[in-house]
């Protein structure tokens, strides 16, 4: 696929290679690499702040919600008399675990869909 | 080893990477742009592109190619921002004559200096980087027949205008 190159011009380019002061390229490249870390570090911080700020201004509210919540969480679907079958079904029998096999079926379909 | 230490923000890993590689770049980026400080500032844009992407490398036997796509994408990235005035500008005698060059080199700048940036690049790809027609085709994503005829009109080009370092030796005896 080389045919048509010139072997004089491709000797004149191995000719014209060049050697360079290295410590100065090299020291101006890392100064921008410091300097970019140093920025990264800077918006990760900021980024930080702000969710932690943004934390102590919604906790409350959140709290209370999931609080309000997680009283209905483990009551039962289904109503069973028998106390033994109420047992035995009972990690299955539950707002929390009927929320559990949703979110399952949902990404099982989600899945399914995109495949 | 040097590629998967840098992979995991190690500094002193990327500075010896940035050592080892600085002139092979250097070297890519002055036939490719003919002016010494621009050149100088591309490769350091090459470099620290590298850095911010180097965890998407997943094989590091591959750096060196990869490398080289950044610098020619850095290239091509400068010519499109950039008008063909000031283009000619960084292409101008002066501009090449400034640089702290052989002879030779600054020869070679020159005479690359008069074909047009896409012939340039081919020829730059061709002569200093031996790449293969397709492979040029794939790194610029211009036409293998646009590449070949680039080439010839290149190699052509340069033949008339560097006639002087071509000749044999003695050949006028």
């Amino acid at each position: 696929m080389t045919t048509e190159l010139d072997p004089r011009l491709q000797a004149l380019f191995e000719q014209a290679e060049q050697t360079f002061d290295s410590e100065r390229f090299l020291g101006d490249v890392m100064r921008r690499v410091d300097r970019q870390r140093y920025r990264a570090m800077l918006l990760w911080s900021l980024f930080g702040l702000v969710v932690l700020i943004g934390f102590a201004f919604v906790a409350s509210p959140v709290f209370a919600a999931v609080n309000f919540v997680s009283q209905f969480l483990p009551m039962s679907v289904v109503e069973v008399e028998t106390e033994w079958l109420q047992m035995l079904v009972s990690p299955v029998n539950s707002i929390a675990a009927a929320i559990a096999v949703g979110g399952l079926l949902i990404v099982k379909f989600f899945r399914w869909v995109l495949r | 080893m040097l590629v998967g230490l840098s992979r995991t923000g190690d500094r002193d890993a990327f500075a010896e990477l940035v050592s080892r590689r600085q002139t092979w770049i250097r070297n890519l980026m002055r036939r490719s742009c003919g002016n010494a400080d621009l050149a100088d500032d591309l490769s350091q844009q090459v470099f620290m592109q590298a850095w911010r992407s180097i965890d998407q490398l997943l094989d590091a036997e591959r750096f060196a190619p990869w490398l080289k796509r950044l610098a020619i994408n850095t290239w091509l990235q400068h010519r499109r921002r950039n008008d063909p005035l000031e283009a000619a500008e960084e292409h101008s005698e002066a501009a090449i004559a400034q640089q702290d060059a052989p002879g030779i080199a600054m020869d070679l700048d020159r005479a690359l200096a008069t074909l047009p940036d896409d012939v340039r690049l081919c020829i730059v790809l061709s002569y200093h980087e031996r790449m293969t027609h397709a492979e040029i085709e794939d790194f610029t994503g211009l036409p293998l027949g646009t590449v070949k005829s680039h080439i010839r009109r290149g190699t052509q080009k340069l033949q008339e205008l560097l006639v002087a370092y071509l000749e044999p030796q003695g050949s006028e005896a």
